[in-house]
C-alpha cells in the first residue's frame, strides 16, 4: 500500500481545500517554517489513525492537547472539515480513508486494519504501531537523539521495537502488587486488632471472675429487692432497674422529708409563739378595745345626729331672727311716731317702747348664742369621731395581723401534712407536729436505700457472671476471626508473591523481548548508521543495555564510548534517524510501503545531506514510497535527483506557502520524470 | 580476492548493469535507472591518492558526450576508488578530502578493501539496504504464561481489560 493522494479542508493550518496526487515513487515537500509541510504529514497521520502523536505521549498544556487544534481555528470559518487519504496497492486497488471531526467516515476500522497490516501477525493497535514506525518526525528524532536520558531512551526504544503494551501491563501488574501490599497490611492490621481484642477480653474476663468470686447469696438479694420493690418482676435485669429507680425515689423522699422536717421545726417555733396566754390575751383585749371604741363611737355619732337636728331647727329660725334683729334696729332708729309704735300704731310710752325693743334684741341674741354653742359642740364631736375611727382602724390592723399569723401557721401545717401524705407519711389531725415521727421515717427510708444498694451490689456481681459468659462468647468469635485473619494473611502473602512474580516476569520478559528485538534490529541499525556516517572516526555503533528494575540504553562507539558525550547534536540526530529508519524498515507485519519524514534534517552540510539522500535512495530501491518534507530548497533538489524517479514510480516536488487568513497553500507542483535508462552503457 | 570482478558481481546482483571500460580491466562502468559511475582499484593507498583525480578526469572527458545526454542523471555520477591496501602513515583526512570533493562526480574512496563485505560496505551509498529484517510481533503472552504458571482465566483477565482489583481477586483464588 502506498499513498495515492491526500485531500483536506479546514484541517490544521489549511483553511481551503488542498488536494495532492502522490506518485508512487517519492514526494519532496519544500517550504519555509509554518508553510504547511507538517500539516500535510499531520493529515496523513490523522487519516490513518484518527489522531496525531507528534511525540510518544499525550502532551497537555492548560488542559488542551493537540486534538483541540486538529481543525482550522482561523478567524474566517472553513467551508468544510475533513481529511481524505487515498491508498493504492500493487494491483492498483484503491482504498480511500475519510475522517471528519466526528471521526472515521469510511471505511470501517477493520477494513483499514486489514488493508494496512497483516492482521494475523500484527499487534493490537497495529495502525498506531504502523504510524509510529512510518511517520518519522523531527520531534521523534530529537527525542531519541538529543540529550535523552538513558532510561527514557530505553523506554522510547522499547515502544519503538516492541508491539506489546509492556508499559500498560507493567503498570497494571504494579498496581496489582500495590493492591496486595495494601491488602496485606490491612490483613495484618485486622489480625493485630483482633489479637488486641482477644487480649482485652481475656483481661476483662479475669477481672470479672475475681468479682464473681465475692458472691454469697444472689438469690437472697433478689428476694430482698423483690420485697422492697414490691412488684412481681420477670427477670433480674428488670428487678435491678426497678430497684435502682426505687433507690433514686427513696433518696428523693429522704431529701424531701429532711426539708419538711426543717420546715416543721421552723413552724414549731412560730406555733409556740401564737399558743401563749399573753398572745391570746393580747388578741382578746384588742378585740374588746375595738368593740368598746366602736360603742363609744356609736354614742358620739348619736349625739352628732341630735346636734345636726338641732342645728337644722336653728337654721330654720335664722331668717326670723335676722328680721327681728333688723326690726329692733329700725325701731330703735325710727323711735316713736307721735307717741305711737311706728309698726303697729299702738300708743306706747317711749320707755316701754325701747324696753320692748331691748327685749327683742335679747331674744335675738339668746337664739344666736344657742346656735353658736351647737355648732361648737358639733365640731368637737366630729373631731372625736375621727380620732375614734383612726384608733379603731389601727386596732383592727393589729388584730388582723395577729389573726393572719396564726392562720398562716395553720395553713403551713396543712401544707406540710399534705406533703407528708405525698411521702406516704400521715399525721393524726389533732396531733401536733411530731418531728420524731418524721425523723423515724427518714431513718427507715435510709435503711431501705442501704438495703437496696447492698443487694443491688450483690446482683451486680451476679451480672459479672453474665458478662463473663458474654465475654467468653465474644472471645470465641474474636479467636475465630483472628484465625481467619491469620489464614487471610497467608493467602494474601501467597498472592503478593504471585503478583510479584507476575510483575517481575513481565518486566523480565519485556526486557528480553526488547533485547531480542534490538539484537535483530541491530545489523540494520548499524548499516543505516554506517550509511549516514554521523561521525567519520566512528563508523560502527553498538548499543548497551544495563539495569534490571530500571533499564537504561546507551549507544556506544569505539571502545565503549558513550556517543551522548562524544557526538554533536547534529551527529546524535543522524544516529537517531538511523534507528527510526531501521524500525520503519523492519515492520514485517505492516503493508504500508510509504515512509513519511517530517523535516528529518536541519542545518547539515552538503556531504551529510548527500548521505541522507543516498540512504533514502537505498530505501527507494526497496520500492518503498518516500515522502519527505524539507525546509532547504537545495536539499529538496538533491532529494529529487537522488530519490530515483522511474517509469511508473515517479517523483513529485511540491512547494508550499502560507497566506494570511487563508493558511496553507500549494505554490507549485513539479513532476520529477525518470532519467534515460542507459547513458553511460548505451551502445 | 580480485576486487573488480567481485564488485562487478555485487553490482549486477544489486540491479546494476555493468561494463568494463575498453582495454582496461581495472575500470568498471555501472549504471541503473537513476545513477551511473565507475569503479577502479588501486594497489596501494598512495597510488590511489596520487592517481584518483587523473582517473576521474579521464572518465569525465571520455564520457562527456554521453553524460550531456542527461544532465539530471549526470548529477548522480559516482567515482569509486578502492584499494586493498591499509594506510600506513597515510593521513585519514586525505580520504575525507577526496569524498568531500563533490566537483563533477560523487566520490567514494576506501582503503583496506579486502573482502566481499568490505566491497559491500564501500558500495553502501549506491546499494540497496543489505540487512533487512522483519520484526515480528513478539510472543510475549506465551512467554509470560509459561513462566508464571497462572490459570488461563487469571492471565486472560490480566492481559485483557480487567481492573487491577479484579485481577487481584483472581490471584487470591489461585492455588
Amino acid at each position: 500500500m502506498k499513498i495515492s493522494f491526500i485531500e483536506m479542508v479546514g484541517f490544521r493550518g489549511a483553511k481551503n481545500k488542498i488536494k495532492l496526487d502522490f506518485p508512487s515513487g517519492f514526494v519532496v515537500i519544500c517550504g519555509r517554517n509554518g508553510s504547511g509541510k507538517s500539516t500535510l504529514c499531520d493529515a496523513i497521520e490523522y487519516a490513518l489513525r484518527g489522531k496525531i502523536e507528534k511525540t510518544y505521549g499525550s502532551e497537555t498544556e492548560k488542559g488542551e492537547t493537540i486534538s483541540d487544534y486538529l481543525w482550522w481555528r482561523g478567524e474566517e470559518k472553513a467551508l468544510d472539515h475533513y481529511v481524505t487519504l487515498g491508498l493504492i496497492d500493487d494491483n492498483g486497488k484503491e482504498l480511500i480513508i475519510k475522517r471528519g471531526p466526528e471521526g472515521l467516515i469510511s471505511p470501517k476500522h477493520e477494513e483499514l486494519e486489514a488493508a494496512l497490516c497483516l492482521v494475523d501477525s500484527s499487534p493490537d493497535d497495529c495502525i498506531d504501531h504502523l504510524c509510529r514506525g512510518s511517520i518519522i518526525r523531527d520531534e521523534m528524532i530529537t527525542n531519541l537523539s538529543v540529550d535523552m536520558p538513558e532510561a527514557e531512551r530505553f523506554k522510547f526504544v522499547k515502544t519503538a521495537v516492541t508491539t506489546s503494551n509492556f508499559e500498560m501491563l507493567e503498570e497494571k501488574a504494579r498496581k496489582v502488587v500495590d493492591i496486595f501490599n495494601e491488602r496485606a497490611s490491612l490483613a495484618k492490621k485486622y489480625y493485630e486488632e483482633t489479637r488486641n481484642r482477644v487480649s482485652e477480653l481475656m483481661a476483662e474476663r479475669s477481672k470479672m471472675r475475681a468479682e464473681a468470686q465475692q458472691i454469697e447469696d444472689t438469690v437472697k438479694a433478689e428476694q430482698v429487692l423483690q420485697s422492697l420493690v414490691n412488684k412481681p418482676l420477670a427477670d433480674v435485669a428488670t428487678l435491678i432497674n426497678e430497684a435502682k429507680s426505687l433507690s433514686v425515689e427513696l433518696r428523693q423522699q429522704v431529701s424531701g422529708l429532711a426539708h419538711v422536717l426543717e420546715s416543721m421545726r421552723g413552724l414549731d417555733k412560730s406555733r409556740a409563739k401564737i399558743e401563749t396566754e399573753a398572745f391570746k390575751t393580747q388578741v382578746k383585749e384588742m378585740e374588746t378595745q375595738i368593740k368598746e371604741l366602736e360603742a363609744l363611737l356609736s354614742e358620739i355619732a348619736e349625739r352628732n345626729r341630735e346636734l345636726n337636728d338641732q342645728l337644722a331647727v336653728q337654721g330654720k329660725l335664722q331668717p326670723k331672727l335676722l328680721s327681728l334683729s333688723e326690726l329692733a334696729a329700725s325701731g330703735k332708729h325710727i323711735g316713736l311716731d307721735q307717741g305711737a309704735c311706728p309698726l303697729c300704731g299702738l300708743q306706747i310710752s317711749e320707755s316701754d317702747y325701747f324696753r320692748h325693743i331691748e327685749e327683742l334684741e335679747r331674744v335675738v341674741e339668746a337664739e344666736n348664742k344657742a346656735m353658736a354653742m351647737l355648732i361648737e359642740e358639733r365640731a368637737l364631736i366630729s373631731t372625736r369621731m375621727n380620732d375614734l375611727q383612726n384608733e379603731i382602724s389601727k386596732k383592727k390592723v393589729n388584730f388582723e395581723h395577729l389573726s393572719a399569723t396564726s392562720n398562716f401557721i395553720l395553713k403551713q401545717y396543712e401544707n406540710i401534712k399534705e406533703e407528708l401524705r405525698n411521702y406516704d407519711v400521715s399525721l393524726e389531725a389533732d396531733t401536733s407536729f411530731d418531728t420524731a415521727a418524721i425523723e423515724n421515717e427518714i431513718i427507715l427510708r435510709r435503711q431501705k436505700i442501704a438495703d437496696i444498694d447492698k443487694n443491688l451490689a450483690i446482683l451486680e456481681v451476679s451480672k459479672a457472671i453474665e458478662k463473663i459468659i458474654a465475654i467468653d462468647r465474644d472471645l470465641e468469635i474474636a479467636q475465630k476471626k483472628s484465625l481467619e485473619y491469620e489464614k487471610n494473611i497467608e493467602r494474601v502473602e501467597k498472592a503478593v508473591s504471585r503478583a510479584g512474580i507476575l510483575y517481575s516476569t513481565i518486566r523480565r520478559v519485556s526486557g528480553e523481548i526488547v533485547d531480542e528485538q534490538l539484537a535483530a534490529l541491530s545489523p540494520l541499525f548499524s548499516e543505516l548508521y554506517f550509511r549516514l556516517r554521523p561521525h567519520i572516526d566512528w563508523p560502527e555503533i553498538n548499543y548497551h543495555i544495563r539495569g534490571d528494575v530500571r533499564r537504561f540504553l546507551s549507544l556506544r562507539v569505539g571502545d565503549n564510548l558513550n556517543l551522548r558525550f562524544m557526538f554533536s547534536s547534529g551527529q546524535r540526530r543522524a544516529t537517531g534517524l538511523a534507528f527510526l529508519l531501521a524500525v520503519n524498515l523492519s515492520l514485517g507485519w505492516g503493508k504500508l510501503k510509504s515512509l513519511i519524514l517530517d523535516d528529518p534534517v536541519q542545518h547539515i552540510d552538503d556531504y551529510r545531506a548527500l548521505h541522507l539522500a543516498e540512504v533514502l535512495s537505498s530505501i527507494r530501491l526497496l520500492k518503498n514510497q518516500v515522502i519527505c518534507t524539507v525546509e532547504d530548497a537545495a536539499l529538496a533538489d538533491l532529494l529529487c535527483r537522488r530519490l530515483r524517479s522511474a517509469e511508473g514510480d515517479e517523483g513529485l516536488l511540491i512547494n508550499t506557502g502560507y497566506s494570511v487568513g487563508e493558511g496553507v497553500k500549494i505554490i507549485s507542483e513539479r513532476k520529477i520524470y525518470p532519467t534515460p535508462k542507459e547513458v553511460l552503457l548505451s551502445a | 580476492m580480485n576486487i573488480i570482478p567481485e564488485t562487478n558481481s555485487i553490482l549486477e546482483l544489486s540491479g546494476y548493469k555493468t561494463k568494463y571500460a575498453d582495454a582496461d580491466a581495472n575500470l568498471l562502468y555501472f549504471e541503473d535507472d537513476c545513477l551511473l559511475g565507475f569503479v577502479t582499484v588501486f594497489s596501494t593507498v598512495s597510488e590511489l591518492s596520487a592517481q584518483w583525480k587523473e582517473k576521474h578526469d579521464a572518465f569525465l572527458t571520455k564520457n562527456a558526450g554521453r553524460l550531456r545526454v542527461s544532465p539530471l542523471k549526470a548529477w548522480n555520477c559516482y567515482s569509486i576508488f578502492l584499494t586493498p591496501d591499509d594506510p600506513d602513515s597515510f593521513p585519514m583526512h586525505a580520504f575525507l578530502e577526496i569524498e568531500d570533493n563533490l566537483q563533477g562526480t560523487r566520490k567514494i574512496a576506501r582503503y583496506g578493501v579486502k573482502t566481499h563485505k568490505d566491497i559491500i560496505h564501500a558500495l553502501y551509498p549506491i546499494m540497496p539496504i543489505q540487512n533487512r529484517v522483519a520484526l515480528i510481533p513478539e510472543n510475549f503472552l506465551d512467554r509470560v504464561k509459561e513462566r508464571v504458571g497462572l490459570k488461563d482465566r487469571t492471565l486472560a483477565a490480566f492481559l485483557g481489560s480487567a481492573s487491577p482489583d479484579e485481577i487481584a481477586n483472581l490471584l487470591m483464588e489461585e492455588e
